[in-house]
């Protein structure tokens, strides 16, 4: 394999994984629709791409399997064989050991291994099934591949098409998936790879395709790699027909096609490349003829970036950042006053930038969900339960490193919402719910937040099950009357689990605390609700993007302190003596109300003593307000936050700071645990 | 073998460190003292970018505490092992001079006061009338360090 290859092979895996889950989005949609002939297209396509580029680039374990899968689908396409629960089982599980050989390319696991021969035994027994059935001269499936596009030249030629790849290619960002699934559109193909046409620097590929599509159609695909492939036609006719005598001998099919290659002589094919090697040189002269212009069809609307290039943007970014308001600070002064209309382009442009920047990181919700959709799949079989899943909004879009982080906390949920949550079809008969449970996905953004909502229609949560098991684990008192949502809130302590057995599934004493700590962490928020028969909802709340905060700067003593100033409902001042006054009930009257104060000197130990007019910073979490008693308020300031590190992990209220423009460091308040502390204070 | 070293001087004793493991000096270095910190923890600088945490070489080498308005300096620290980056800066009193040692010329702790710290020390060298204290940077500052790893990995088992 020629080493500059193992760049594509990056991509490949990318590719690869995008196309899976392709397969894996349509086959969970034809679970639904078993008959919907244009899914079963997609997926076969999508299937037939994966062999393709996986021969080239060496997975053969791959392209063998995939070979095999795509026999399956070859079937259902020609239906002989319909989709039934064993072939949805076994292609699922198929397509996770797609997955894993893509990363254990040489089957060295021994885990592996035996899967793999496990599910080729279990394709095998399908083939050789259908086989015995169709053994009868009704078998007429005329076109091996049905052909997509427009027919108007309705002749079925073969195609040879002599393809070059080397370094160049990868440089020039040209995708050799997207090549091959175009091709797959157009009809059958075969490759092979010209051992004697390659050396260090490139490969030859030989493809043969049969297609019913005109030649400009074909060239189209390969306008960009004009000087690297050669397309002629080799036959009128479509040569796997008379090739193939049924899916099943593909195999052997596959092996005249190429002997047929080869019989052709290298005389030829060295011919072939001769004039390959013309176009090089003559490449101006080669666009004259037949293909048209770009007109791409699908224009690129994402581009895939790696992700450590983009950490290093947001670094950048912030660096910016920082000096942006230094800068600021230090031109300060009326003897600057000629610089400072520059100074102040530069200050706004580079918060456009920074706006920009954090756009180019945020991912739709969707691209999680598809996962859950698997899993509710394999998880309701499983439990023998019916759930179907809804979502809403999940175009939203969210900071990249927080949606991989969130991923386990969801699945978490929703672990939950199957395996307790949603009861088994009888007992949803027996109280008048359709016997399909209803798990719903709600995304939506507010400001600088993103609510993310998973609701069951399940049984709910029974507030006394849950208080007596908290007063029998010496949570509660007897006597004791929370209210709804403390009850709720029971939920989230360590070791907590509601159902009665514990299942696989769910319920390993490392439950809800666990998801909780992980929102927590992303310096977001989790709510429980539920009615008892209704069903249950978890909210979560969390911050668009959380490496740059708006925030409220403030001082006690000498130090300095940020507040996110979307958690900020007022400041005031209030007198010292009223809050001596107040010291023994630690709150303070607002609107009508009273509401909890932290005194940041007590909680963070700092000395000194707050002077006679004391500011205070009202801030608002739900329903929840705390105010935060300071020295002076410094006013707006944009929080690069950097997390503290592991020498300060017992610090309980800050956990990253952020630099001020005369260098010195301001620390945010995590306001969430700031309201866990003032819960407790209340109890 | 021959490694070059870096003096510094606290509390009117020479140490020295391998330059190997030294990123920078900083100057007037301004540091943010961290509220509810452990003793021994001066505060935090930002250090390219980074939040990096600053020791106090005293504290931790048990000597006589710094009084408020002394000259100091910031040494700072690669100890990243791996993929795991970890910078940590100390605080002396000043740098002296970057000098060669060679490993035959290091002489073995000997018996020291019980006040003073001497687990941090990898040998003595002496240079004309001076004994240089050479210090095994990552156990001055692994010690409380490994708890804290530690408890991150109880974390991640969880």
């Amino acid at each position: 394999m020629d080493p500059s290859l193992n760049k594509f092979r990056d991509k490949f895996y990318e590719e690869a994984n995008q196309l899976l889950d392709k397969v894996e989005n349509d086959l969970l949609k034809l679970e639904k629709m078993p008959n919907e002939n244009e899914l079963i297209e997609s997926a076969f396509r999508a299937m037939h791409t994966i062999k393709g580029v996986s021969g080239m680039f060496g997975f053969d374990f791959v392209c063998e399997f995939t070979h095999c899968m795509e026999s399956v689908f070859q079937l259902i396409k020609d239906k002989q064989i319909t989709f039934d629960r064993e072939i949805f089982d076994i292609t699922f599980a198929s397509l996770d050991h797609v997955r894993r050989l893509i990363t254990d390319e040489k089957l060295a696991d021994k885990h592996n291994q035996d899967m793999h021969s496990k599910l080729i035994q279990d394709i095998t027994i399908i083939l050789e099934r259908s086989k015995a059935k169709s053994n009868n001269p009704a078998k007429s499936s005329s076109t091996e591949y049905e052909i997509t596009t427009p027919t108007n030249a309705s002749i079925t030629n073969t195609w040879h098409i002599m393809l070059r790849t080397d370094e160049q290619l990868y440089f020039r960002g040209i995708s050799l998936v997207g090549i091959f699934s175009e091709l797959s559109q157009l009809g059958s193909y075969q490759t092979a790879k010209l051992a004697y046409l390659s050396d260090d620097k490139s490969d030859t590929w030989s493809i043969i395709l049969s297609s019913n599509a005109p030649k400009n159609e074909i060239t189209d695909i390969f306008v960009f790699l004009e000087e690297n492939a050669t397309i002629t036609q080799l036959a009128n006719q479509d040569i796997f027909e008379n090739l193939a005598n049924g899916i099943n001998d593909d195999g052997e099919a596959e092996q005249s096609i190429l002997e047929y290659v080869e019989s052709s002589g290298k005389a030829k094919i060295a011919a072939r490349e001769e004039q390959l090697n013309m176009r090089l040189f003559n490449k101006n002269a080669a666009t004259a003829e037949g293909s048209k212009p770009v007109a791409n069809k699908q224009a690129i609307k994402r581009i895939s970036v790696d992700s450590v290039k983009l950490d290093n943007l947001m670094f950048l970014v912030s660096e910016l950042i920082t000096v942006d308001s230094q800068l600021l600070l230090a031109t300060n002064s009326a003897k600057f006053a000629t610089i400072k209309p520059l100074v102040e382009k530069v200050d706004a442009l580079s918060k456009l930038f920074r706006n920009n920047a954090f756009e180019i990181r945020l991912v739709p919700l969707s691209d999680t969900v598809l996962r859950f959709q698997r899993l509710i799949r394999d998880l309701s079989r499983q439990l023998g339960k019916k759930i179907e899943l809804s979502t809403q909004g999940t175009d939203t879009e969210l900071d990249k490193n927080t949606i991989d982080q969130l991923n386990e906390p969801l699945m978490h949920i929703i672990r939950n919402c199957i395996d307790h949550g949603i009861e088994e079809p009888d007992k949803r008969a027996d109280v008048g719910k359709p016997e399909t449970g209803m798990i719903k996905i709600t995304a939506n953004q507010t400001g600088n937040y993103v609510v993310i909502t998973v609701e069951d229609d399940g049984h709910g949560i029974n507030c006394e099950k849950v208080r007596l098991k908290a007063v029998d684990k010496g949570i509660l008192k007897a006597t004791d009357t929370p209210t709804r949502q403390e009850i709720f809130d029971l939920i989230f302590l360590p070791g907590f689990s509601t159902a009665e057995s514990l299942s696989e599934v769910s319920g390993r004493g490392v439950g809800m605390d666990v998801v909780r700590k992980k929102i927590i962490d992303l310096r977001g928020d989790i709510t429980i609700d539920s009615t008892e028969g209704k069903g249950t909802s978890f909210t979560l709340k969390l911050q668009q993007s959380v490496a740059i905060i708006d925030s409220l700067l403030f001082t006690v003593e000498d130090s300095f302190f940020t507040v996110p100033l979307s958690d900020i409902m007022i400041c005031s001042q209030t007198p010292a003596e009223e809050i001596a006054l107040r010291a023994h009930t630690a709150t303070i009257p607002y609107n009508d109300e009273l509401i909890p104060f932290v005194d940041l000197r007590k909680k963070l130990h700092i000395n000194g003593a707050y002077k006679n007019k004391i500011k205070v910073v009202i801030i608002r979490n739900n329903d929840h307000m705390v105010a935060l008693l300071t020295d002076k308020i410094v006013g707006e300031h944009q929080a690069v936050l950097k997390p503290l590190g592991r020498s300060f992990r017992n610090q309980e209220y800050i956990t990253s700071a952020s630099q001020l423009g005369d260098g010195n460091l301001a620390f945010m308040i995590d306001t969430n645990k700031l309201f866990t502390a003032s819960e407790v204070m209340k109890n | 073998m021959t490694s070059t070293y870096l003096s510094f001087i606290v509390c009117d004793e020479l140490f020295a460190v391998n330059v190997a493991k030294v990123l920078e000096v900083l100057q007037k270095q301004r540091i943010t003292h961290v509220p509810n910190a452990p003793e021994y923890i001066k505060g935090i600088i930002n250090f390219r970018g980074e939040v990096v945490p600053v020791f106090e070489s005293r504290t931790k080498f048990n000597l006589p505490a710094r009084p408020n308005d002394d000259a100091y300096v910031v040494i700072v620290f690669d100890l990243s092992k791996g993929a795991d980056v970890f910078r940590i800066g100390t605080v002396v009193d000043r740098v002296k001079d970057v000098i060669s040692i060679d490993d035959t010329e290091i002489k073995p702790v000997p018996p020291m006061s019980k006040d003073f710290n001497t687990d941090f020390l990898q040998g003595i060298y002496k240079q004309q009338a001076d004994f240089i204290m050479l210090l095994n940077v990552e156990k001055v500052f692994t010690g409380d360090e490994l708890v804290a790893i530690k408890d991150t990995h109880l974390q991640t088992v969880e």
